[in-house]
């Protein structure tokens, strides 16, 4: 992963995150532990008092086209994810003066959309988001500015790589990954432009086609995955000053089932301001800490939603407004250097139970639509 | 018969010569007619081998008369507080002979002994009934002194003897684990010890990152930890001072000694350039420990790289029989390497010359200045973004002492001046070609004076007092760009209003600070006494971190308007009693510290490459406070100690702009809050030089900000954190072993070697260092895990020699 970042825009005071001196933590941890080979990670019950009840923000505003989301839950004192917030009233501002109310999606419970008929997101305009609950409690975002997109995503490709790694079990297995890099122009810069690329991926998923005598054919499921945070790629242009960015590595896949059919990588850049830089920037801390002496203390992490009401309250999340290009590339079945078996294609020899669940269920995997992309 | 008899009498005698010791002529001090009442008076000196001009270390001197006795310290000192009388004293030392000095005392007198190698060596009986007093005798409350024989006999790391491991048995000292560098001193932070190599101050002294301390201890010859009454003598630092001593060359023959081990060795060569005038001592360490990573079957380790060295050199010059001069030479330098991704190196270079001289039968003087550097790179060597990052402290220090012995007193007066100059943040591009913008943030410099007085004063019999009064005047110089914010405490760089620029050596900030310093000894009876003592110690650098450890990368940063000094106010009170001659020592102490000024980071804070790093900084309020019981058995087949500490460290950063608390202004606990600390410590003698021994603790887990909750953000799981320190990890637990066998020596015993074996971790207990959050494969919500650090027994084996 190659990183930028970085805390403060003024052009006078030079920092620098640790990230960027010390941008790959997990080397740290592992030199740190072949010093002391007798090192290990485990898991262990680490008991805690969770709180509960917390309103969690997740969405943003850009200048795409078509639906826009925004999910709001509340935080549970379990250890899950939080419950989902159907009931509210999500309505977003404009500097202009005009506002577009969000709707509840009742197929994705806590997702309001946003269908763009009043609004629609142009550089250098404002917006916020205004949350109200059925209790009544009101929350906003803090009003951000829409940056313009000033570097070019030039190019996309990828590779193959061969790598090692040490299984559960302790063995030393190889695997193969696809890596995906991106060029990018970026002299039009200024010192103010902070960017973060995201990876979406998109595979096909055909499920098992068994003759029935009405020739019933299982639609394909569409399945969209996203590399963790961790991988956050960040740039800030306060302290970089490269010109071009060449072959930057956006994502790196094992190369497994998703990859018999047809594989998209979609990268997407945004342009945001400073604060949402740092609020990315934070997360990655958060997300990289491997419990090493070099990880950055863990912190609550403040966003930018309030309690209109009550300034105390924590509400977590961020809903960010950025602006977006994106560029894409599909890998196929032939590209790849492996010989993968089409483990759903029907064959009379094998039983019912030797395929695997995906395939006479293509939704049960996580993220999974019959929507076909419009690129797809 | 009667003939047998006179033969073994004869025999008797000539064996039981060395042991009784050699009688001399009485030595008088002072007048008849000075004797005035039932008054006390002082002896002192130092006790050497004149052969060797080794001064000699934990001598022992008794006075039968008065049943009581001392021993001499690192330096050869001794120092010994009597009525008016007479007596003889037995001075002796192991493999040395035994002299018995009659004298008369009617005044404090100065008397030195030097003490001939014997040809026949001490019973274990007689070295047994030589048992000092020190931790009573001693005014000053929480004094810990260690020899490097009594270190040697610690279970090892890797065969590695090790200085600062030996301190975190001792009570009221810990650390967050291993792999952590620096130690804690009662509640203290590792910045706020100073740590003096030969009264040189050494800003790292960890190798490999903790793993290893910066001391060969071939070349040390023991160390005092002052972690309650601090003498005025020392300051800077707000917590402890660890006075670690080097001893000189071999005066009349060459020496060489070491040792071999698997992943590091030793070597010291010692002796004469000019017999009995001038005398070296060459320490070498190296480690080579790439062979073991190559061993590990993972490309990226078998790419690495790790190694360190440090090197001592010390002259020692005797200019006539009053004055001396000593030149040191202390380098070091560590190295990490991880495949072609990242990599760091530190390094140390330090340069002391010091000269002493005796200016009368009451009056030594010691001048002693030195000239240090310290730096830190961190660097990736591949990609666009290839870089190294370089900073470090340059520093000069110069002491003037003066050590005067009137009646009843021992006074040590002097002036001491410290010029910290902080090396420039400088980013480069490792090589051409990458997108790095080099950059420079030049750092700040300061200069601070300090003037001192401290009296060991014997009121009486019963009551001693140890005062001292130390004045320290602090000043920041350019030169320097000052921003000024439009609250001063608020500090934000969207409410910087100003810049002053200072030009070089332009006054910038001052500060200054009167640090009185206070010891009373009530002497209970023969073996017991209470102590109290009280303190105050200013610190005008700091070493600021944003890591859950600390790291050698962390920065050292000096005072500044915006960063005041740190101000330690502590307060100790221990009764010391020893049983049965002194065989048994034991002490029960509490301390109270409070400390202003106390910095802590805010939440994510940025601060390498920072002009501004008061930005990122919040001052607070700090407080440590607990106890410590040490018993321990000094003789015997079995000896060793038993401590335990409870002791609790706190921090407050209450402020009424919300933006500058932390935890709601709330008292939270530092990250090396362990409030319980159990050390056992044995020693098993198997044969006059073969021993075994173990080590076995337990310290409370250390604090730890947890995972309260989880939420997703664009497809992420982001884990939502309590407030700061808020959960402890699991507790710490470990029992070490060793055996050091003697091998086999040459009759005429000019070679020695052992080997020594060691099992550090015994249980293989997988002790946390740290709880960390991941997702397991596949599952969203985050889990907790835990990092060990040494997860498994390490067990080691190193070949010393000496000839």
């Amino acid at each position: 992963m190659v990183s930028f970042s970085r805390k403060e825009g003024n052009k006078d005071l030079k920092t620098m995150n640790l990230s960027l001196v010390l941008p790959s933590v997990r080397a740290l941890l592992a030199i740190w532990l072949c010093l002391c080979s007798g090192a290990c990670v485990e898991r262990i019950d680490f008991e805690v008092e969770r709180t509960a009840g917390q309103l969690v923000v997740d969405g943003g505003f850009t200048n795409e086209e078509g639906i826009q989301r925004i999910r709001l839950g509340e935080t549970v004192a379990v250890v899950r994810l939080p419950l989902p917030v159907e009931d509210a009233h999500v309505r977003l501002y404009e500097d202009s003066g005009e506002f577009e109310d969000y709707v509840h999606d009742p197929e994705e419970p806590g997702t309001y959309l946003l269908h763009g008929t009043k609004i629609q997101g142009k550089p250098g305009h404002s917006y916020f988001v205004e949350i109200t609950l059925a209790n009544g409690r009101v929350y906003r975002s803090k009003e951000e500015e829409m940056q313009p997109q000033q570097a070019m995503l030039d190019s996309i490709y990828y590779d193959f790589s061969l790598e090692k790694e040490i299984s559960s079990a302790g063995v030393v297995i190889e695997n193969t990954y696809i890596n995906a890099y991106i060029d990018v122009e970026l002299s039009q810069l200024d010192r103010t432009t902070f960017l973060r690329w995201d990876v979406e991926e998109v595979f096909l998923l055909t499920p098992t086609d068994e003759p029935d005598p009405f020739g019933f054919v299982p639609p394909p499921c569409y399945v969209y995955q996203y590399p963790s945070a961790i991988d956050l790629n960040l740039y800030d242009g306060s302290v970089n000053d490269i010109g071009r960015l060449e072959g930057l590595k956006v994502a790196s896949q094992v190369l497994d089932w998703t990859f018999q059919e047809k594989h998209y990588f979609t990268v997407k850049q945004l342009g945001m301001n400073q604060e949402a830089f740092d609020y990315w920037d934070n997360v990655r801390d958060l997300l990289t800490n491997v419990g090493s002496i070099f990880d950055t203390p863990p912190a609550p992490l403040s966003g930018n939603v309030f309690n209109v009401n009550d300034s105390s309250e924590e509400v977590l999340g961020y809903f960010g407004v950025s602006s977006v290009s994106e560029i894409r590339f599909a890998v196929l079945r032939q590209d790849i250097p492996l010989d993968q078996v089409l483990e759903c294609t029907y064959s009379q020899d094998k039983y019912y139970l030797d395929y695997p669940a995906r395939c006479w269920d293509c939704l049960s995997v996580r993220n999974s639509t019959y929507t076909r992309p419009d690129f797809f | 018969m009667k003939s047998t008899h006179l033969f073994c009498l004869i025999l008797i005698c000539c064996w039981s010569y060395p042991i009784l010791g050699q009688e001399r002529e009485v030595i008088t001090f002072g007048k008849f007619f000075a004797k005035k009442g039932n008054r006390t008076v002082f002896l002192q000196g130092v006790i050497s081998d004149p052969q060797s001009g080794k001064l000699l270390a934990d001598a022992t001197i008794q006075i039968p008369e008065l049943k009581m006795g001392t021993a001499s310290d690192s330096s050869g000192k001794y120092r010994l507080v009597l009525p008016v009388g007479t007596y003889t004293l037995i001075v002796s030392h192991e493999g040395m002979r035994t002299i018995r000095q009659p004298i008369i005392l009617y005044d404090d007198g100065i008397l030195d002994f030097g003490l001939n190698a014997q040809a026949y060596t001490l019973r274990d009986v007689v070295i047994e009934s030589t048992m000092d007093d020190e931790n009573v005798s001693e005014t000053s409350a929480g004094v810990n002194k260690l020899r490097v024989k009594e270190i040697r006999a610690l279970p090892t790391f890797m065969g590695e003897v090790d200085v600062i491991k030996s301190l975190l048995l001792l009570p009221g000292v810990s650390s967050v684990g291993e792999g952590a560098s620096g130690f804690n001193v009662r509640g203290g932070r590792i910045d706020q010890n100073l740590i003096q190599l030969e009264g040189a101050t050494l800003f790292n002294p960890s190798h490999a990152m903790g793993f290893f301390s910066a001391f060969n201890s071939d070349v040390v010859d023991g160390f005092t930890l002052y972690k309650g009454n601090v003498p005025a003598q020392f300051g800077g630092r707000a917590s402890s001072v660890l006075d670690v001593q080097i001893r000189p060359g071999n005066f009349d023959r060459f020496s060489f000694k070491g040792g071999i081990g698997i992943i590091s060795s030793r070597f010291v060569a010692e002796g004469p350039i000019k017999k009995g005038k001038t005398s070296f001592l060459l320490g070498l360490r190296t480690s080579y420990s790439d062979w073991i990573l190559r061993l590990i079957e993972q490309p990226e380790i078998q790419e690495s790289s790790a190694s360190f060295h440090d090197i001592n050199l010390i002259l020692n010059h005797k200019i006539n029989l009053n004055n001396t001069l000593t030149f040191s030479y202390y380098r070091s330098k560590d190295f990490f390497r991880y495949a072609r991704e990242f990599g760091f190196a530190y390094a140390t270079n330090m340069g002391s010359l010091v000269w002493k001289r005796i200016l009368s039968d009451k009056l030594s003087s010691t001048t002693f200045a030195v000239m240090g550097d310290y730096q830190s790179q961190s660097f990736v060597p591949e990609g666009v973004l290839a870089f190294k990052l370089d900073n470090g402290i340059r520093y000069y220090q110069f002491e003037q002492d003066l050590f005067f012995v009137p009646k009843n007193h021992a006074i040590h007066a002097g002036i001491e001046a410290n010029l910290y100059d902080m090396k420039a943040d400088e980013l480069n591009k490792w090589a051409d070609g990458s997108g790095i913008v080099p950059q420079v943030v030049d750092k700040d410099k300061s200069i601070d004076l300090a003037a001192y007085v401290n009296d060991e004063w014997k009121l009486s019999n019963r009551l001693s007092l140890n005062a001292g009064l130390r004045y320290a005047f602090y000043q920041q110089i350019g030169e320097e760009e000052l921003f000024v914010y439009e609250h001063a405490e608020n500090r934000t760089l969207l409410n910087i209003t100003d810049t002053l620029r200072f030009d070089a050596w332009e006054p910038v900030h001052a500060y200054q600070g009167l640090e009185p310093r206070l010891s009373l000894k009530w002497q209970l009876g023969g073996q017991s006494a209470l102590k109290l003592s009280y303190n105050r110690m200013n610190q005008y650098i700091h070493l600021v971190s944003n890591s859950t450890a600390p790291t050698p990368v962390d920065i050292w940063q000096v005072s500044t308007p915006y960063i005041p000094p740190q101000r330690a106010d502590n307060y100790s009170i221990g009764l010391y009693q020893n049983f049965y001659q002194n065989v048994f020592e034991s002490s029960i102490e509490f301390y109270y510290k409070r400390i202003a000024n106390l910095i802590d980071y805010k939440d994510f804070p940025d601060l390498l490459l920072n002009n501004h790093i008061e930005t990122d900084l919040i001052s607070g309020t700090g407080r440590a406070y607990g106890g410590e019981v040490y018993v321990r058995r000094k003789v015997g087949r079995w000896t060793g100690w038993i401590s335990y500490a409870y002791s609790r460290s706190e921090i407050q950063l209450a402020h009424d702009d919300p933006d500058l608390q932390i935890n709601s202004g709330d008292w939270y606990p530092t990250s090396y809050d362990q409030p319980h600390n159990l050390n056992i410590v044995g020693k098993r003698q198997l044969d006059k030089k073969s021993f075994f021994s173990f080590h076995f603790t337990y310290r409370t887990g250390r604090p730890i900000t947890g995972l309260i909750s989880t939420y997703t953000l664009n497809n992420s799981a982001i884990p939502h954190f309590s407030e700061r320190n808020q959960y402890r990890i699991p507790d710490y637990i470990r029992l070490d072993l060793s055996v050091l066998l003697a091998l086999r020596t040459k009759p005429d015993k000019s070679f020695d070697s052992n080997i020594s074996l060691s099992i550090y971790n015994l249980f293989a207990r997988k002790n946390a260092f740290s709880v960390f959050y991941r997702r397991p494969n596949r599952v969203v919500v985050p889990k907790a895990y835990k990092l060990a650090v040494l997860g498994s027994a390490f067990p080691s084996i190193i070949y010393n020699f000496n000839f």
